[in-house]
């Protein structure tokens, strides 16, 4: 069988303007689609973190009830020499720089990578020449309990050797930060729950376990601005920060102090549009605006300062 | 079709504009510290309105600053609001000058306040040191 040759082929087919037009309205559709899955992946991704808080502040509440005095911010005192840390033999294992992250990992479920980090040549201790081989495996772990899926930094920082897991959180050290400077109270004395060296009690928190916080979020971890290793903490940096600056402050602005040339703003901030989570003493957590007033905000941090938070 | 007469667009852009800009708003807002006439040009200026979000400022050459709220150099929120002059400056990892009282670094005990009515480049803070004198601060290890 076969055409006659004067026929043409009679094809049905689309136009050049019927197929932009598709072309047209399934880019318009996908213009629309794509800020909406944008924003419920963000959602999803928000609520991994809040859960990850309140495993954390809940870990944190089960540890008060057992040693009966909360997790260290530090377990130990670096270099410092005043207060509670005269007459400390340097080096010593209570001058290590632990963060109380790595306190409460057995209240976590992860009592395995708790035993990683050695107690009697402890992880950030001043003596760096021994520790690094024998804490390697817990300072490059990355549990998924402290990582925001929101948060963007890099997983690991290259220091002492280590590449050191970085994670998303931090403990609150207080009311005051950078607009203190390096005063070597800064370290010990500061008005949060979490110190150097100084387990605080819940006797010690009169202003009441709903309205003083005890970690927020972080970003940027992998930067020098605003380094966060889980495993360590310091004042202004890593996984102690201060309320001194307003949630969210872009790192290295706001009031900072630079005592090893890099500004450093101490500060709280999230992936999430407008905000910082929190969580509290009595297991809560709670979203605090980036408008919140400063007062309010420190109110937060201090443990005995006699505030009481206003209802949001 | 006939355009709404000028008044009447006047009375439609007053209204807009009160709606709009009825609470208070960030505006531009920068000035300098001097402390007993001389300029403090090291540390932060920063005011902390009761309510929202507080405003910093870093001080420069001649004790000037321009506040940022949220993004760099937007300025402050209008109102009369306590203020806090952080006239910190380190001096690396063991000493730290104040070229103000340390009281002046919070709103507690600054007695500072600054009233802000509209966008200025001259918002001026001036202080004292009623006797005292810069002063650095030495902490031994770290």
């Amino acid at each position: 069988m076969s055409h006659p040759p004067s026929a043409r082929p009679s094809r049905s087919g689309f136009t050049l303007v019927e197929l932009l037009v598709v072309i047209a309205i399934i880019a318009v559709l996908i213009g629309l689609l794509l800020p909406a899955t944008q924003k419920v992946r963000e959602a999803a991704a928000r609520t991994k973190c809040q859960n990850n808080l309140k495993q954390i502040g809940l870990a944190i509440v089960q540890y008060e009830d057992v040693y009966k005095r909360y997790p260290h911010g530090r377990l130990g005192c670096d270099g410092i020499t005043n207060g509670p840390c005269a007459g400390i033999p340097d080096p010593s294992p209570r001058r290590n720089g632990v963060s109380g992250f790595v306190q409460i990992l057995p209240f976590l479920e992860a009592e395995n990578l708790f035993k990683q980090f050695d107690m009697t040549d402890p992880a950030w201790s001043i003596n760096q020449t021994t520790w690094v081989a024998k804490n390697r495996a817990g300072v490059e772990a990355r549990p998924a309990f402290y990582v925001c899926p929101s948060d963007v930094s890099r997983p690991f920082v290259a220091t002492g050797g280590l590449n050191a897991a970085t994670g998303s959180y931090a403990f609150v050290h207080g009311s005051v930060g950078p607009s203190r400077g390096i005063d070597g109270n800064m370290k010990v004395a500061n008005n949060g729950m979490f110190n150097y060296m100084v387990a605080q009690t819940r006797q010690q928190m009169t202003d009441g376990a709903s309205n003083t916080a005890l970690v927020g979020e972080t970003v940027d971890a992998h930067t020098d601005l605003s380094r966060n290793i889980w495993s360590n903490a310091g004042r202004h940096e890593s996984s102690m920060r201060s309320m001194d600056n307003p949630p969210n402050t872009r790192p290295g602005t706001g009031v900072t102090t630079s005592p090893y040339g890099v500004p450093l703003y101490g500060g709280f901030g999230s992936e999430h549009p407008g905000g910082v989570d929190f969580a509290f003493a009595d297991g809560h957590v709670r979203f605090v605006r980036d408008g919140v007033g400063l007062a309010t905000y420190k109110a937060m941090a201090t443990r005995a300062g006699g505030e009481t938070l206003p209802l949001p | 079709m006939r355009l709404p007469s000028p008044r009447l667009a006047a009375v439609g852009l007053a209204v807009l504009a009160a709606a709009g800009c009825g609470g208070p708003r960030v505006v531009p807002v920068s000035g300098r510290v001097l402390i007993d006439g001389r300029p403090v040009e090291h540390g932060f200026v920063r005011v902390a309105p009761d309510g929202h979000r507080a405003a910093t400022g870093k001080l420069g050459p001649g004790g000037r600053f321009t506040l940022t709220t949220t993004d760099p150099d937007d300025g402050c929120v209008t109102g009369t609001h306590p203020a806090e002059v952080i006239a910190l400056e380190t001096l690396g990892p063991g000493a730290q000058k104040w070229h103000a009282p340390k009281a002046y670094g919070e709103a507690g005990t600054s007695g500072l306040t600054v009233s802000i009515t509209g966008p200025t480049d001259d918002l001026a803070i001036d202080l004292t040191w009623g006797g005292g004198k810069p002063f650095v601060e030495r902490f031994g290890k770290e």
